[in-house]
């Protein structure tokens, strides 16, 4: 085995920023650009062209001029173009305005006595060791503000005039025009003493190298031309803007020399200007856009750079990965929550290198030979480092060969761990790692208990798995992003992972006050959670099945959802000593983003503890339902007539005081008809919740237990619907003074503007209905608008904290500097403290 | 590292198993609910909050009932504190009352009286502009004047350090501006003069009188100016504060900044009824408070003021960056995480943090001090 390929024995330790002088240009050119032709008749490059060979080669089978590399290896050769008159870079032009402003018209020194620069250049240095680079920036923009204004040299006494920028790229001094050549003069008398007030250090950046006067030309590895089918060749957009930059620098050096006049060269110049801009940027106000004949943009040297499919964060941060695979997700209650589903197909797809060793010989052997069916083996590496794939022909000499040190692409198998994703990653716990379980489907499984972090639901939702393909990262996966190490949340120390919906339902059920079992069916409801035991008693309570579950030493004590609605002393979750006494076990215990007994367990008894009750509880709820059964009837929707009449009486009372408003209606009349619409809904609440079945109902029984829905779920279903509002107002009348045509005019009653009497059950009339749709529309509207701005707010966020760390004293750093002494002022880690808190 | 137990956990420890009880078992505990260090707090903070805010509504809402004020909150809100805005959209203050004013409505309403800014432009009822006579002629409302209890020499008062002539003619004050050549100067000057304030505290548009659930009076505001209403003497100092955080540092400092942020952020989220934990939002205002000034974490604050050049250059605008760096010969150090992803090395935090080296038959890295080698 090569040890030495997984050492690392050198990094880059820092990366240094500077402007290239020509002089560096010219040395680093492989290649002096002098013809705007790219290819001869026979098609080959022309020398000294813009696909110049000794630039380096897009095309197989040629070989590179200056390294001798063909199209894989040759890295490509920057060339150079001796412009016939320099030129300004768009971008350097603020900077060269601020140079020239602030330095002598005719002797270069910077516009500040010499007493002065002394001290200047003392704080300038201790601000650069002292406060770092910010800092010193800053300085150097104050005294450039103040040189601007220095109207005589102290140096020489000559008067000084502000030069003018006139944007994009032409300085004016007085009336006349200063060409790229004055400046270029006025830039090279600065004295290097003088650059570092602004800054500069004159080894890295003089201020004439911020004139074009030599340009480089990327290589043409940067800007491939491809090959169409019709043999015709199409070049990039930069080869087209370099075609137009030489050939114009052709014609004014050819004009240049025959002594053509004044105004022709201007003109040639400023197109060379032009076309030299428009290669490095194509969005700036006062340019014009350069286009294709198509009237597209051309794509410019910015435009790689820049935005979200740039070079940076596309390219550079935005990494690319193999091993991966995407598939919609299927709920499966039978697998494990810290399991997924793979179907056979991708795991046959997707492998991991397993080293050959003395111990797995024979296993990976087997997997050798049964290469095309599963469990089997894609590819073997040798330890060469030569890939082969494992086919019917290759297969026996492979199977000869293989031995230690041979690394084995084999299929993925039950127990592997993997990483799984659903997008958007708002946060960790979207990518988590979870076992392999391959199974015969098409689609990704996942237990509906671990939905949560990911956001995940099953309505069309696809999500991606990642096959590690190390060791290290085997096990961080298992030991650190492991969905069992991140059942609770750090965001509130809350549990994200647990029980939901039919889970809840079911455990309250097993564990409800008088739930008995025969002995058979207890033996039945833990044989599903692998506990095969034989018991003794002839009849079971839920709660003592439940507490077969529970940790042995486990003391708890706890509040529950259906306690803080009954009231009902037993319904307070108690277990002493593994048992539990009394008490429901419902969404407040072992619900997500609720359940404090998962919380209270993962933080005292770890990780694996609760991720098996999690798995165990959930069983159980599950099988109780199905011995059980529930199931939801229209008429536990049921309230009685007494209710209605009592609603009615509501809405009338509402109607009548509002009218008493519209007598004198008005701003403050309005909001009161607000608050009264409002109080018919709060009124309605209460009439429900007082008539509503408690009993035998199983839709108010999901409503106590917390497994799904609330009283505000049934104010709309079998109350009424109440005020539909657009903008935080009732719907406006608008300009014909009526909502619809089933209004009176510049009628400002409850229903007139928007109040829904009707509920979903019963069903709303015509006009209630697109009342509701006009309103449910602006909440849609809200969200699209919302998820960009929460998402550029949390790019922002990440991207100013992405470096603070906490060290081994507990305090959080940040480079050097030190943000907290004590991270959280206490050091506490939210998710493995009982939230931020020691709770003894 | 020596590990030291806060007091208040011994205490309750010794409460639950006596005085005499093992207090390593404590310590285990502790140790167990400590962060591991290396750990990526920012990037969780960042990440707790941004998830909640996908949660968050967009609309303002108004914030006491019935009442007129409207306060952003929401996303907007949360946006606008992670900016470090100098003008918020709805600054306002909570003013509280000492005893003797608190309890009684009538005091209290005046005292709210004195807080609101009356400016000229408050008792104008119209105004004529003349190049001619290069004069302004505001006539005032005197039933307003009445009301407010001003006097014309009053008015007059606020002309005599201002360089133009002021006179009273009936209702009408006429002001003259020599100096004036254009009616837009003119319009420029009545522009001003409307501005100018004849009592109240610039800013304060508003004071709404409310009562809290023990029968004390304070007064909520529209516009704040802390420091003149700290000045006034019927103010309980040690409770009255603004919701302007760039005005508040400016006043009472940067720490007091750094609470308003944190109660800020954590209200907007408890609004709404999410639940960040606090170490979150106390990271996220430390970071903001860093150097001493409140910097936003947008482009022209924290992020656009990382050490990294390549990390700065990835957020936003990247050839300014990259040009800027050239030209000052910056170096970009590689011990940030966005440099060390580009160029594919690993990361210095988390298990990335640690370092580790093997010699390998005497080969590897044999430096004195092995690790510093990273940093140049």
């Amino acid at each position: 085995m090569k040890l030495d390929s997984n050492f690392v024995f050198s990094k880059i330790a820092a990366l240094e920023f500077g402007i290239m002088s020509p002089k560096m240009i010219q040395k680093m050119s492989a290649v002096s650009i002098t013809s705007s032709e790219l290819y001869d008749i026979d098609g080959f490059p022309v020398d000294g062209g813009l696909s110049d060979l000794r630039m380096g080669v897009t095309d197989p089978g040629l070989t590179c001029k200056t390294c001798g590399n063909t199209i894989r290896d040759c890295p490509g050769h920057f060339g150079h173009l001796e412009l016939a008159r320099p030129v300004f870079n768009l971008k350097t032009v603020p900077y060269v305005y601020n140079l020239v402003n602030s330095t002598c018209n005719s002797c270069g020194r910077i516009l500040i006595s010499d007493e002065h620069l002394k001290k200047l250049s003392e704080d300038i240095i201790s601000a650069d060791i002292n406060e770092g680079n910010k800092k010193k920036i800053k300085l150097i923009k104050a005294l450039i503000k103040h040189a601007k204004n220095v109207t005589i040299c102290p140096f020489c006494r000559t008067k000084q005039k502000k030069v003018k920028l006139e944007k994009p790229y032409t300085f004016i001094d007085g009336d006349q025009k200063l060409t790229p050549i004055d400046i270029l003069n006025r830039l090279e008398k600065i004295k290097d003493s003088d650059l570092q007030f602004f800054g500069l250090d004159p080894d890295y950046s003089r201020p004439e190298w911020l004139v074009i006067s030599i340009l480089a030309v990327p290589p043409i590895t940067i800007r491939p031309s491809i090959t169409l089918e019709n043999g015709q060749r199409s070049e990039d957009d930069l080869t087209h803007k370099l075609t137009d930059i030489v050939r114009t620098n052709q014609r004014l050096a050819e004009n240049i020399r025959s002594g053509a006049p004044e105004i022709i060269i201007d003109e040639l110049w400023d197109l060379l200007q032009y076309h030299i801009t428009t290669f490095i940027s194509n969005g700036s106000a006062q340019v014009p856009v350069a286009r294709h004949k198509s009237n597209k943009k051309l794509k410019t040297l910015e435009d790689r750079i820049k935005g979200k499919e740039g070079r940076f964060r596309g390219s550079a941060l935005g990494k690319r990965v193999n091993y991966s695979a995407r598939s919609v997700i299927s709920p499966d209650s039978f697998l494990r929550f810290d399991e997924v589903g793979v179907p056979i197909k991708i795991a046959k797809e997707v492998t991991y290198p397993e080293y050959v060793t003395d111990l797995n010989i024979d296993r990976l052997k087997v997997l050798v030979k049964n290469f095309n069916s599963y469990p089997g083996a894609n590819y073997v590496i040798t330890p060469d480092n030569i890939k082969r794939k494992i086919t019917e022909t290759t297969v026996n000499n492979i199977l000869d060969e293989i031995k230690t040190g041979y690394i084995v692409e084999r299929h993925i198998k039950d127990g592997d761990i993997i990483l799984f994703n659903r997008q958007p990653s708002l946060h960790r716990l979207s990518i988590m790692g979870h076992r392999v379980k391959v199974l015969p489907y098409k689609t990704l499984g996942i237990n509906p208990a671990s939905t949560l972090p990911y956001n995940a639901d099953f309505d069309g939702d696809e999500m991606n798995i990642h096959v590690l393909q190390n060791e290290e990262a085997l096990a961080e996966a298992d030991m650190i992003i492991n969905i069992k190490n991140n059942i609770v949340s750090p965001r509130h120390g809350l549990p994200l992972i647990g029980a939901a919906q039919d889970y809840v339902s079911g455990c309250a059920l097993l564990t409800s006050k008088d739930t008995e079992f025969e002995k058979e069916s207890a033996e039945f409801l833990l044989s599903n959670i692998g506990m095969v035991t034989d018991l003794k008693k002839k009849k079971y309570s839920g709660r003592e099945i439940f507490s077969m579950i529970l940790p042995e030493d486990l003391n708890f004590e706890s509040q529950s959802n259906t306690y803080k609605i009954t009231k009902d002393d037993d319904s307070i979750v108690r277990i002493k000593n593994g048992k539990l006494i009394s008490g429901v076990i419902d969404a407040a215990t072992i619900g997500r983003e609720s359940g404090s007994l998962l919380q209270f367990l993962f933080v005292r008894y770890g990780s694996e503890v609760t991720a098996k009750f999690i798995d165990q509880a959930n069983k159980l709820g599950l099988m109780s339902l199905f011995s059980m059964g529930m199931s939801v009837n229209i008429r536990d929707f049921d309230i009685p007539k007494a209710a209605y009449t009592e609603i009615e009486k509501v809405v009338n009372d509402g109607e009548k005081s509002v009218a008493e408003l519209l007598k004198d209606y008005d701003d403050i009349a309005e909001a009161k008809i607000l608050s009264i619409a409002n109080r018919i809904r709060i009124k309605v609440r209460n009439i429900i919740d007082a008539y509503i079945d408690k009993k035998n109902n199983n839709v108010e029984s999901m409503i106590t237990t917390g497994a799904k829905g609330s009283i505000t779920n049934l104010i709309p279903t079998i109350g009424l619907v109440g005020q539909q509002m657009l903008r935080d107002v009732r719907i406006s009348n608008g300009f014909s003074d009526r909502l619809t045509s089933h209004f009176k005019k510049k009628d400002n009653g409850l229903i007139a503007r928007g109040f829904i009497v009707s509920n979903y059950r019963d069903g709303l009339n015509p006009v209630e209905y697109f009342l509701h749709a006009a309103s449910s529309r602006e909440g849609l509207m809200d969200n699209v608008i919302r998820t960009p701005i929460s998402g550029y707010m949390q790019r922002r966020l990440s991207s100013a904290l992405q470096d603070l760390k906490v060290t081994e004293d507990l305090s959080v750093r940040l480079g050097n500097s030190i943000v907290q002494f004590k991270y959280g002022e206490d050091g506490l880690d939210v998710s493995a403290s009982d939230k931020g808190d020691l709770k003894l | 590292m020596k590990i030291e137990i806060p007091e208040k956990y011994i205490v309750a420890f010794k409460n639950k198993y006596g005085e005499d009880a093992d207090l390593s078992e404590l310590e285990k505990i502790y140790v167990r609910s400590l962060v591991t260090p290396g750990e990526a707090v920012g990037v969780i903070a960042a990440q707790s909050i941004g998830e909640a805010s996908t949660q968050l509504t967009l609309r303002t809402k108004h914030a006491a009932g019935l009442s007129v004020i409207n306060t952003t909150t929401g996303l907007p809100r949360l946006v606008e504190i992670f900016d470090a805005k100098k003008d918020i959209s709805t600054p306002f203050m909570d003013i509280y009352l000492k005893q003797e004013y608190s309890k009684s409505k009538q005091k209290a309403s005046e005292v709210a009286n004195k807080i609101i800014e009356i400016k000229i432009g408050d008792i104008t009822s119209s105004y004529t502009v003349s190049l001619r006579k290069k004069s302004i002629e505001f006539v005032l409302d005197k039933e307003m004047l009445k009301e407010y209890g001003f006097t014309m020499k009053d008015v007059m008062g606020k002309f005599s350090n201002m360089k133009v002539s002021a006179s009273i003619d009936g209702d009408n004050l006429s002001v003259i501006d020599k100096s004036a050549d254009s009616v837009k100067k003119l319009i420029r000057l009545r522009n001003k003069i409307v501005e100018i304030n004849l009592s109240g505290l610039t800013g304060v548009s508003r004071a709404i009188l409310n009562q809290d659930a023990q029968g004390n009076y304070w007064i909520k505001t529209i516009g704040t100016n802390l420091a003149e209403v700290l000045k006034m003497d019927e103010i309980d100092q040690t409770n009255t504060i603004s919701n302007d955080i760039i005005e508040v540092s400016k006043v009472l400092g940067i720490e007091a900044a750094r609470n308003l942020i944190i109660e800020e952020v954590n209200g907007t989220l408890q609004n709404v009824g999410l639940t960040v934990d606090l170490r979150h939002i106390f990271l996220i205002a430390d970071a903001m408070c860093l150097d001493g000034t409140i910097r936003g974490i947008g482009r022209y604050g924290l992020s656009g003021e990382a050490d990294s050049v390549l990390a700065r250059a990835s957020f936003e605008v990247p050839l300014k960056h990259l040009i800027e760096a050239g030209l000052y010969h910056e170096s970009d150090p590689f011990k940030y995480v966005a440099n060390n992803i580009m160029s594919n090395q690993v990361i210095p935090i988390g298990t990335g943090g640690v370092e580790l080296v093997v010699k390998e038959n005497g080969k590897g890295n044999s430096e004195e001090n092995p690790g510093k080698d990273k940093e140049q």
